[in-house]
């Protein structure tokens, strides 16, 4: 069974620490190295982020209402799989952080066999999500291990 | 990591999604299917081999076979790390891994969901499908784990 305070609480903390590295990605990525391509492929995207200037405030609610959904899912899943994962906290947790950008980069290979994008997006997209997982799941697994020691009840 | 797993564990996988995917992919994916109308309203979303009248699908598979099998080794190689926190018989773990797969997917798809301009119908049906083929697999591998490398 997940432990329910590492599920919200830790949760929580694997949130902000994606937001914060997002803060750098952003602006890097999204509205620089990838401007052009996102232009070429203007089809793909939400009404609103083809708006002039991207009518943030619109997907904003619904990018962090689901984005905490999966940031719970995930530190619920964390707790069920830390006794497999060796180290202090942070160490397991940035295994898990390991974990999950594995499996990431297999879905993302799966999509990127079927949508017409170009492999450049792909690639940064992953790349991106390399010091999300890490980073987030480094702090997951550090506040993990304050919240519930592995080992004790 | 245990390589046995990885790699036979990890074919077994691969072929055990192949295969559900042969029923899946006629339900729901082809042109006849419950996607096969709303697929054809996007078709600039799709890889122009997908978007044939037929699709071309042995283009497609040299696609997909080589980075499913790569992602069935990868998938394959997590089980053999995190199996020992699951407990139960060797397909229940599997199955409980092929359920954690899932869960994963589904939250990576909302990533895409919230930037990608596709009807939700498409998404609930990806969410469907690949449900379906990670428990199968997910026991699959599981059984196949335990028999390659027993659980202490």
């Amino acid at each position: 069974m997940p432990n329910w305070k590492i599920a919200f609480l830790g949760g929580l903390a694997y949130y902000a620490a994606q937001w914060i590295v997002s803060f750098v990605t952003g602006p890097l990525l999204h509205e620089g190295i990838l401007v052009e391509a996102y232009k070429a492929h203007a089809q793909f995207w939400r009404p609103e982020l083809n708006q002039e200037p991207p009518d943030m405030a619109a997907l904003l609610p619904r990018w962090i209402t689901w984005g905490l959904i999966g940031a719970f899912i995930s530190a619920a899943i964390y707790s069920v799989l830390r006794p497999a994962l060796a180290g202090p906290g942070w160490q397991r947790g940035l295994k898990f952080g390991v974990i999950i950008t594995l499996l990431h980069g297999a879905f993302m290979a799966g999509w990127s066999g079927v949508f017409n994008l170009p492999d450049m997006i792909w690639m940064w997209w992953w790349a991106e999500s390399v010091f999300y997982f890490l980073i987030g799941g480094a702090t997951l697994g550090w506040v993990a291990e304050k919240l519930a020691p592995v080992g004790r009840p | 990591m245990n390589w046995k797993i990885v790699f036979i564990g990890g074919v077994v996988f691969y072929v055990a999604l192949f295969a559900v995917s042969m029923i899946t992919g006629f339900v729901i994916h082809s042109p006849e299917g419950i996607l096969g109308a709303v697929y054809k309203a996007h078709n600039s979303f799709w890889r122009p081999e997908l978007a044939m009248d037929p699709p071309d699908m042995a283009a497609m598979m040299k696609i997909w076979v080589p980075s499913g099998l790569l992602s069935a080794f990868l998938a394959a190689g997590v089980y053999s790390v995190v199996r020992s926190a699951l407990a139960g018989a060797p397909w229940q773990r599997g199955l409980k891994f092929g359920v954690i797969c899932a869960v994963f997917a589904f939250v990576n798809m909302l990533g895409y969901w919230g930037v990608f301009n596709l009807p939700n119908q498409i998404w609930a049906w990806w969410a469907v499908d690949y449900t379906i083929l990670y428990l199968i697999a997910g026991s699959v591998l599981g059984w196949v784990a335990h028999k390659l490398a027993p659980q202490g």
